[in-house]
């Protein structure tokens, strides 16, 4: 479900606020282009194997080494401009030569995949635990708080900078790579594990002022049960921050897996990256700036693009922005 | 409220995103400089024929050659990443510490460079030693007016309190040749046995009849005792300025310059040493008043100083660090910048595919990777030819004796089909190889990436394993480390063969020596008779040939005979890479003006 929203295409359901808010949504120019470009992104990341079939080329495939005249003896594109040409139409990363535009294409599935998978992870485990602790309160209500603040005391990316050695050699056996899933699975389970933090928080606080409204009380006298009470009545009510906060969740994700991979902790070679892309690109800048700008550009029209998307979705479920 | 911030952000992000664009164009590395291209080749001779010879005592005679165009005066800066981990002249055990201790430390023979050419002549002694009685004993006499910092004479006495030294507890980092020579001994852990160091009393096999004449008595013949007299461990010691563990960063000094201060990780300050005479010295000059080391800055940023020349650009030199990657080409194209680099072949070393034997087992199978080897593509992500040439021999062309050999010659980028063939030929063909690397920079992952694409394309799966820097020793150098393949370089410990394959090929060496696990008992056999012979020209000659019979066995494929590209300030004169130790030479540069 959450993976659906993420994506910003709530189903508009048949009660009222998420009607008004679609159609608040809908007048919001901005909001829309965003989409536009969300939805085309998603579109392309899904259809990556069919386009580089189309175009020709595969992102792994080093074809400035094994096609003599790409790159020169110091591994630099030798046509001008990072190598575009009509058979590489973003050009050839310097070094390995591989494609920029497959690279690019498939780099946007590994980013699309690690945030989309994270936060649905963080909007299952913020909203369960953020909703029933809000409506339980007392003891659980004080240890939960205690949780969450040694996570948010946290830090992160230290944890991630350790982790990833250690995994290498603990769970990866001598004789075998480090599998795709592996690393994968790390960062989605870590982002996971320190993402939800502030959701809970969120639907905590907007739980428990919901807690004593009449409605609640109304199915409490009529004798409901905790599980109708939470998931039938308090639920319903929560959607909306829920939906704000994981739009706005995914392009933090796919900014911090960048700069994981930048470091050299996210994801490995040869699975293509973005994060890694721009690593290599502030490597050769002053030689080929052009293979910085794509994978920069690329970054930078993604996450602006979920940012927008997010306020807008942000601006329509609000009824004090939407006009 | 952030609606409003977001969105009016969206207006510069956009327009930022398409300035990059526009300003991204850029120029090939195949347009434009074709003329450059030319003459575009560094002058990187890497693996010249540098082999050092043999110095006269007129040789050893001071005061050295003059740098054409030098003259004195002035401060040089000394810009490295990091702080000498060791000063103390028995722990020194690289060649840039070997080049830079130059300038305070002196050893009994050291590498005169005349015009890039190296001789061994006597430093401390008047030659490079008399061997007699078949090379068991080897005698040094001193020169006169030799000395310490404070004045005081250096003794044979001092000569050998140092090389005691190498047997105390401590002092494993050192180079063990004295003590395994002098107690002939299979290694140091044996021979310190024997002899304790010089808390142990005085030790019998070095002999000091007066205060001028060193004996050193072997049980064995040696051969290569003027070549073991030039290593740092071979410096003097004074017992009453031996501090122990403080002279690791404060040594006393018998060079031209003395060390005033020395703030560990932050700056080494040296002055001129009175004391010093330049007619007893054949090979080091005076030229600077003072150098000052400073340690800390990137790399990058000392490179983009000095290049540019801001700030103390000029008078900067740094002798630890190869010209950021980032910078190269740039360098390449401006001719101002290039003028300021300073290339050259990286002493004796190699850098070599290495294959463990013992996992590897079939030669056919080894052949294969010999042949499938992409040496070109590997250079290429590397760096291109800058970083060496491609090398057929085990040994460097730095190496007395070398001689060019290519027993299965390929092309650069690998010869795919004839490395199918001889994997069919093989009994038992590795359908899955390991590969260990040290993960320093991204280049590491990139170069696996390179034969990852190599080996596929034989039919065989190439598993990658990146090792933290500090493991990668401990971990792959170990008799059962699960690994097959890593590249790595090698060096002789001076130019002659006789530390290569004696220290590295012979079954009995443990894994750390001998980490292929090479086992051939023909081979073992002529390296027991060729440690016997006292003769260092018939020596090299037996081990020279003998190389070949190793390598027929391709334990390992070659790679690159290395180079180093570094850089000067444009005040600094007298730059050159040494040609035994691989990096600038401190002791032969001055100041253009002061």
């Amino acid at each position: 479900m959450a993976e659906v929203h993420s994506r910003g295409r709530p189903e508009p359901p048949s009660r009222g606020p998420f009607a008004t808010a679609a159609r608040a949504f809908r007048r919001d120019r901005t909001g829309m282009a965003a989409l536009v470009v969300v939805l085309l992104c998603g579109l392309l990341a899904l259809a990556a194997p069919l386009l580089a079939a189309a175009y020709g080329k595969n992102p792994t495939t080093h074809y400035g080494q094994d096609v003599p005249g790409l790159l020169s003896a110091e591994g630099l594109p030798v046509l001008p401009n990072g190598g575009i040409s009509a058979e590489h139409w973003f050009g050839i990363e310097p070094g390995l030569g591989r494609d920029v535009l497959t690279q690019l294409l498939y780099g946007m599935r590994t980013s699309l995949l690690v945030a989309l998978a994270s936060v649905a992870v963080i909007a299952v485990v913020g909203v369960v635990l953020g909703v029933t602790v809000g409506y339980l309160s007392g003891l659980a209500d004080r240890a939960f708080a205690f949780v969450c603040n040694v996570l948010l005391a946290f830090p992160t990316l230290l944890l991630l900078l350790a982790l990833s050695p250690v995994i290498q050699t603990r769970f990866v056996d001598p004789g075998e790579n480090e599998p795709a899933w592996m690393q994968f699975t790390s960062l989605i389970l870590v982002f996971a594990a320190f993402g939800w933090v502030p959701l809970a928080m969120v639907l905590r606080t907007a739980v428990r002022s919901l807690r004593e409204r009449e409605f609640i009380e109304a199915a409490r006298a009529l004798g409901a049960s905790r599980r109708h009470i939470v998931l039938r009545e308090l639920l319903p009510n929560v959607w909306a921050p829920v939906l704000v906060h994981i739009t706005l969740a995914v392009p933090g994700i796919v900014t911090a897996e960048a700069a994981l991979s930048f470091l050299g902790v996210g994801i490995n070679e040869p699975v293509p990256d973005w994060g890694r892309m721009i690593s290599r690109g502030s490597e050769v800048f002053y030689d080929d700036p052009t293979y910085m700008v794509f994978p920069g550009v690329a970054i930078l029209v993604f996450v602006l693009a979920f940012n927008l998307l997010g306020d807008a979705v942000r601006d329509a479920l609000d009824p004090r922005t939407a006009a | 409220m952030s609606r409003f911030r977001t969105r009016i952000a969206a207006v510069p992000a956009l327009v930022t995103a398409a300035v990059m664009l526009m300003c991204s164009c850029s120029a090939g590395a195949g347009s434009g400089d074709a003329g450059g291209k030319k003459d575009g080749a560094p002058a990187v001779k890497s693996g010249q024929r540098l082999t050092a010879a043999l110095g006269t005592a007129k040789d050893s005679q001071g005061p050295a050659p003059a740098v054409q165009g030098a003259r004195a005066g002035g401060t040089i800066k000394i810009a490295n990443l990091k702080d000498y981990s060791h000063l103390d002249p028995q722990k020194i055990y690289a060649g840039e510490g070997y080049s830079t201790s130059l300038l305070w430390g002196r050893q009994l023979t050291q590498y005169q460079v005349v015009d890039g050419k190296p001789k061994l002549v006597g430093d401390l002694a008047t030659d490079t030693g008399r061997s007699s009685d078949g090379g068991r004993t080897w005698t040094y006499t001193l020169k006169d007016g030799v000395a310490w910092e404070d004045g005081q004479p250096i003794t044979s006495e001092h000569i050998k309190y140092g090389i005691e030294r190498t047997f105390a507890p401590g002092f494993e980092l050192g180079p063990t040749y004295w003590p395994e020579w002098l107690t002939d001994s299979e290694d140091r852990t044996a021979a310190v046995k024997k002899y304790g160091g010089p808390k142990s009393g005085g030790l019998d096999a070095i002999e000091t009849p007066d205060a001028k004449t060193v004996v050193f008595r072997f049980p064995k013949p040696q051969s290569d005792v003027p070549y073991m007299a030039a290593q740092s461990s071979s410096s003097p010691v004074r017992e009453d300025k031996d501090t122990g563990t403080g002279y690791d960063t404060r040594p006393f000094a018998t060079g031209p310059y003395k060390i005033v201060e020395h703030k560990q990780n932050q700056s080494l300050t040296l002055e001129r040493n009175p004391h010093w005479k330049a007619e007893t010295d054949p090979i080091r000059h005076q030229y600077a008043e003072r150098f000052e080391f400073t340690f800390g800055k990137k790399i990058l940023n000392t490179a983009q100083e000095v290049f540019n020349g801001r700030g103390d650009g000029a008078d900067t030199v740094t002798t630890k660090s190869e010209v950021p990657p980032e910078l190269y080409a740039e360098a390449q194209r401006d001719p101002k910048k290039k003028a300021l680099l300073v290339a050259g072949s990286q002493g004796a070393y190699t850098n070599d595919l290495y294959i463990k034997n013992s996992r590897v087992t079939d030669p056919e199978a080894r052949k294969a990777i010999h042949y499938l080897f992409p040496r070109e593509q590997a250079r290429q992500v590397l760096g291109g030819p800058r970083v060496g040439d491609l090398a057929t021999t085990l040994s460097s062309p730095a190496v007395v004796g070398w001689k060019k050999y290519d027993l299965y010659p390929v092309k650069p980028t690998g010869d795919i089909e004839k490395a199918k063939e001889h994997l069919a030929r093989a009994e038992n063909k590795p359908e899955t190889l390991t590969y260990a690397y040290k993960t320093e920079s991204p280049q590491d992952d990139r170069l696996a990436q390179v034969l990852v694409d190599a080996f596929a394309k034989a039919g065989i799966k190439l598993v990658t394993k990146p090792l933290e820097p500090a493991a990668f020793t401990s971990e792959v150098f170990r008799g059962d480390a699960p690994y097959d393949l890593w590249i790595s370089t090698n060096s002789v410990d001076w130019p002659t063969p006789s530390t290569l394959l004696p220290d590295g090929y012979h079954s009995k060496l443990d894994a750390l020596s001998n980490g292929i696990r090479y086992a051939n008992p023909a081979v073992d056999k002529e390296l027991e008779r060729i440690a016997d012979i006292g003769d260092a020209q018939r020596k090299a000659d037996a081990l020279i040939d003998l190389e070949q019979v190793v390598m027929k066995d391709v334990p390992v494929v070659p790679f690159l005979y290395t180079s180093v590209t570094q850089f000067r300030g444009e005040n600094i004169g007298g730059a050159a890479i040494h040609p035994i130790y691989g990096s600038i030479a401190a002791a032969g540069l001055y100041l253009k003006k002061s």
